[in-house]
């Protein structure tokens, strides 16, 4: 009898540690299994959804905009704050606490003839031309880091570095922008935080760029 | 000691213990199922960690929780069943409760309101599972589920179709393997007629009694019997039952179905039974369209039987007889009696009448289906009498008459199943046997008159005389063979030598054109003479047909004879009279060669002693009455042996075998006598084959006459002169054999001869 009571505790203690294993996930995974696209959030971050990115996207007037807004596959951004806004992630200004930008873009046929990293360095400021000709750049621009990427799929080129936006605050990007080995798409991920609070973060927030992976359509 | 039982449920007070296995078996399979998702889901993001892949399974497949929870209970509800007593004893309780509620209803309710439940469980289930997988409410789902079973349509009908291709695929090699192996003739296609058939009258008129039922039914039927269905024709090779079944063709106005006998060798299972259901079918129409249909199956025999023995109903048959011939014994015997004896000699001997042919035929479920189409089921047919009718409430219509008439033929009766041959199948079994005399001269006056010939009627009776086993196939032959003959010859019309000469040829083959040295032929000849001389002069009830000492193939010389009549009964001179034929050979040889005799008499002394055991132990014909057959069956012992109780009574009833002996050796001494009292007819019979090779009856009977016969002139042997000189070449004969030469004297020759 009394083996059978250790049996039957055994059995129920098992059960018990598998139901507990169950209680939550430590980080967000954000993910497009249609295009392969994954990356990995700290836990506890506040998601925007596509619909909203979609409809602030909308508004622009900047050509071609609608177009680039039809072709777009995934967009998702997550923040450190509930406060921000989907308009706040699409322009420059420095959000409250960081903000992360996932999109999945099918190229027209115009920008897969022209693609090619310098491009993708030049994905929201004309890195290049500052780094070309530091008169024309930014005043508080500094280059942290620019290396390639390969993925199974996809490569293309990570940058780091700091900027001051419109009201002058110094904010730091890390931005990853990979296109397909065919050229037809392109995945983007931006992680962006005032340089003070990137520099307090850094760990978090270079873990979130390195976690960026591209599988490619399943 | 008493023994232990097990103790039974009723009288446990807590329930039994599970194994181990039995209780972790579901959570086992639940276990494994988790952790199999939880790779899943690692394998569906590269992020994922093991721990991360383990809480997004646990908060996405909470059904899996539940049934683990589930099972938890259930194991514990039974581990408490197991300790406490009081616990096992309240849900014992209860289930007894619920056993008696159910049992209230009656099994039929029972059943349908279980498959009520059943469906409602089952409806309630796709609709869970419809609403998952459409992420819908269940009930909405299950209103979803139609539409993509629609959509799903030609999906399906695609799936379908495949099947049915393979199918008709299968069906389209079954048929294509069913067909062939069946003809069909209408009226006037075949002008073969009953009086082509010769020979065969009595059963050619019983065939003709069933084709006038065939064709005007309502003679029988209004009287209240029914058509015969069924004729098996039974009997030797080559007597006519495919030509009887021709003219059956010819004859009647009704179609005529030839079913070939290979028609039902098959390579796959089950064709035969297709086979035989078209054949059927086929039948069926045609007796429908013609008001009655002849089907005809030659060589029935290859249909085979299923491997029943069968007291064979052919008793009179000689070699499958159980009384033996002619007098069928047991038409003297009560039924019981006559079964006995049967049982006794099947069992006994393991003499089972078709135990060689058993199995055979078409292949499994061929010869039942045939059984069954010829005496089945009277089945309503066609789709619209079965169903369309049905469907409007009416009863199918019953199956018309179908007159179909099966004529079987086979040499071979006892292959034939035992259930393929009752009254109802097949209705009347005619022996078509060797045609009678009147039949043979019937045939040879048929195929002589095909062909140019000189033969007179006498001779044409003669003919018939000496071949008492021509069947009309080998009448033909024989005609056939002396045209040859007679056109080799540089001839047209066949004469009597022709028509004997290629009789010769039939029966003993062609000669082997082989040399004796003269010492031997000699020998040959005399053996031969004894033979032909003892024949002569003690068997009245045969003739000699033919002597010769042209070797064959397996013989050095022969004396054929045949019977002058058609005679059924033998008696014992005539079993007498054979043996001193037999033993005519050893004696002459021992009395003309000084004692000596050749290995040439074995043949001779086999066929002597095999009739002298039969005329000792079974005919009656001996020193004693008890049949030795019956004796060694049921193992009463064969009267003699040293159990007589005197000398005399002793001598009487000897042993069988020394009884055979003394009968064999007491007809030697008499055929020496005889042989002795005609030796020099005797040596003529020998010249006169040393100079001729092969001569026949007539001549034989010449010789022994002193008279002209149809090839030899038998004048000269009665001139003392001639039958000196013929003595003195067999001494010289004689001398040669001792001395292993050439004889000093050369056989004489006769002017006359």
């Amino acid at each position: 009898m009394h083996a059978l009571s250790k049996r039957i505790s055994a059995t129920v203690l098992a059960c018990a540690l598998l139901v507990l294993t169950g209680c939550s996930q430590s980080q967000i995974y954000a993910a497009d299994k249609a295009s392969g696209a994954y990356v990995a959030i700290p836990k506890g971050w506040n998601k925007i959804a596509k619909s909203d990115l979609d409809k602030a996207e909308s508004k622009s007037t900047a050509g071609g905009a609608a177009e680039k807004l039809a072709s777009v596959i995934w967009q998702e951004a997550y923040t450190t704050s509930p406060k921000v806004k989907a308009e706040e992630i699409l322009n420059l200004q420095a959000p409250e606490g960081a903000a992360v930008y996932a999109r999945v873009r099918d190229l027209n046929f115009e920008e897969i003839n022209s693609v090619s990293y310098n491009t993708l360095r030049n994905l929201i400021l004309p890195l290049t031309t500052w780094l070309a000709d530091p008169a024309k750049a930014n005043p508080k621009f500094v280059l942290i880091d620019d290396y390639e990427r390969t993925e199974k799929v996809a490569r293309g080129i990570r940058t780091i570095y700091t900027f001051a936006d419109a009201a002058g605050v110094s904010t730091t990007v890390d931005q990853t922008a990979l296109i397909s080995d065919d050229h037809s798409r392109i995945y983007i991920l931006i992680v962006r935080a005032k340089t003070e609070y990137y520099n307090k973060h850094v760990d978090e927030l270079l873990a979130i760029g390195d976690s960026f992976t591209v599988r490619g359509d399943k | 000691m008493t023994i232990q039982s097990r103790p039974r449920d009723t009288d446990r007070k807590t329930r039994i213990q599970l194994s181990v296995y039995d209780r972790i078996k579901f959570l086992l399979l639940f276990g494994i199922t988790f952790f199999v998702l939880a790779w899943a889901s690692m394998a569906d993001n590269p992020l994922l960690s093991f721990s991360d892949a383990l809480s997004k399974t646990a908060n996405e497949k909470v059904w899996l929780l539940v049934l683990v929870g589930i099972e938890i209970v259930r194991q514990m509800h039974f581990a408490l069943a197991e300790i406490l007593a009081p616990y096992h004893g309240i849900w014992l309780k209860y289930f007894a409760l619920v056993e008696r509620l159910l049992n209230k209803l009656s099994d039929w309710n029972r059943f349908r309101l279980g498959r009520v439940v059943k469906w409602l469980v089952f409806v309630a289930m796709l609709s869970i599972v419809l609403g998952a997988v459409y992420k819908e409410t269940p009930v909405r789902a299950l209103f979803l589920a139609p539409k993509a079973l629609w959509t799903a349509l030609p999906m399906l009908g695609q799936l379908l179709f495949a099947v049915f291709f393979v199918i008709i695929q299968f069906a389209a090699i079954f048929w294509f393997l069913s067909r062939g192996g069946v003809d069909t003739y209408f009226p006037d296609d075949i002008r073969t007629r009953f009086s082509d058939v010769w020979g065969q009258d009595h059963v050619l008129n019983r065939i003709r009694e069933n084709l006038l039922f065939l064709e005007t039914p309502e003679l029988i039927e209004k009287h209240g019997g029914y058509v015969p269905g069924g004729i098996l024709l039974w009997g030797p090779p080559g007597t006519g039952k495919t030509l009887m079944a021709e003219s059956m063709a010819g004859e009647t106005g009704k179609p005529f179905v030839f079913v070939d006998p290979g028609a039902f060798t098959n390579m796959f299972m089950g064709v035969g039974v297709l086979k035989v259901k078209g054949l059927f079918r086929k039948l069926r129409k045609l007796a429908l369209r013609y008001g009655g249909v002849v089907v005809f199956f030659d060589e029935a025999d290859s249909l085979g039987n299923r491997g029943i023995s069968r007291p064979s109903m052919h008793s009179s048959d000689k070699n499958t007889s159980v009384f033996g011939t002619p007098c069928n014994g047991g038409n003297y015997l009560s039924d019981p009696g006559k079964s006995l004896v049967t049982n006794e000699i099947i069992s006994g001997n393991k003499f089972v009448m078709g135990g060689a042919a058993v199995g055979g035929g078409g292949g499994s479920g061929t010869l039942q289906a045939l059984l069954t189409e010829l005496s089945g089921l009277k089945k309503p047919r066609g789709f619209i009498n079965r169903v369309v009718r049905r469907a409007l409430g009416m009863r199918p219509k019953n199956p018309p008459k179908y007159r179909i008439l099966v004529v079987m033929a086979t040499n071979m009766p006892e292959a034939l199943d035992e259930a393929l041959l009752r009254p109802g199948r097949i209705d009347r079994m005619y022996r078509v046997g060797y045609p009678s005399k009147a039949g043979r001269i019937r045939t040879y006056e048929g195929y002589l008159a095909k062909v140019s010939h000189s033969l007179t009627t006498e001779e044409i009776d003669k003919l018939a005389t000496i071949t008492p086993y021509a069947t009309g196939a080998i009448i033909k032959d024989t005609i056939n063979e002396a045209l040859i003959m007679a056109i080799r010859d540089g001839r047209t019309s066949i004469t009597w030598t022709d028509v004997i000469k290629a009789k010769q040829l039939k029966d003993l083959g062609p000669a082997e054109d082989v040399e004796y040295i003269e010492r031997e032929r000699h020998a040959v000849a005399v053996h031969e003479a004894c033979h032909g001389v003892m024949a002569h002069l003690v068997r009245q009830h045969m003739a000699i047909d033919l002597a010769t000492i042209e070797k064959g193939s397996d013989y050095l010389g022969m004396v054929a004879s045949i019977p002058p009549d058609d005679q059924f009964t033998r008696w014992r001179t005539e079993y007498e009279a054979d043996i001193l034929v037999s033993v005519a050979s050893l004696a002459g040889e021992r009395m003309f060669f000084d004692g000596d005799n050749s290995s040439g008499v074995s043949g001779d002394l086999e066929s002597a002693t095999t009739i002298a055991s039969f005329m000792e132990g079974h005919w009656g014909m001996g020193s004693t009455i008890s049949s030795h057959a019956s004796n060694r069956r049921n193992e009463v012992g064969a009267p003699g042996g040293n159990r007589g109780k005197d000398d005399a009574t002793k001598d009487l009833r000897m042993a069988l075998g020394d009884r055979i002996e003394n009968n064999l050796a007491s007809l030697l001494v008499k055929a020496e006598e005889i042989l002795n009292e005609n030796k020099f007819k005797v040596l003529a019979l020998a010249h006169a084959l040393e100079t001729h090779k092969t001569i026949s009856g007539d001549d034989v009977i010449a010789v022994m006459n002193g008279e002209k016969g149809p090839l030899v002139d038998g004048r000269p042997y009665s001139i003392q002169a001639n039958l000196d000189a013929i003595w003195n070449y067999h001494l010289a004969a004689v001398v040669a054999h001792k001395k292993h030469e050439r004889p000093d004297l050369t056989i004489p020759v006769f002017e006359a001869s």
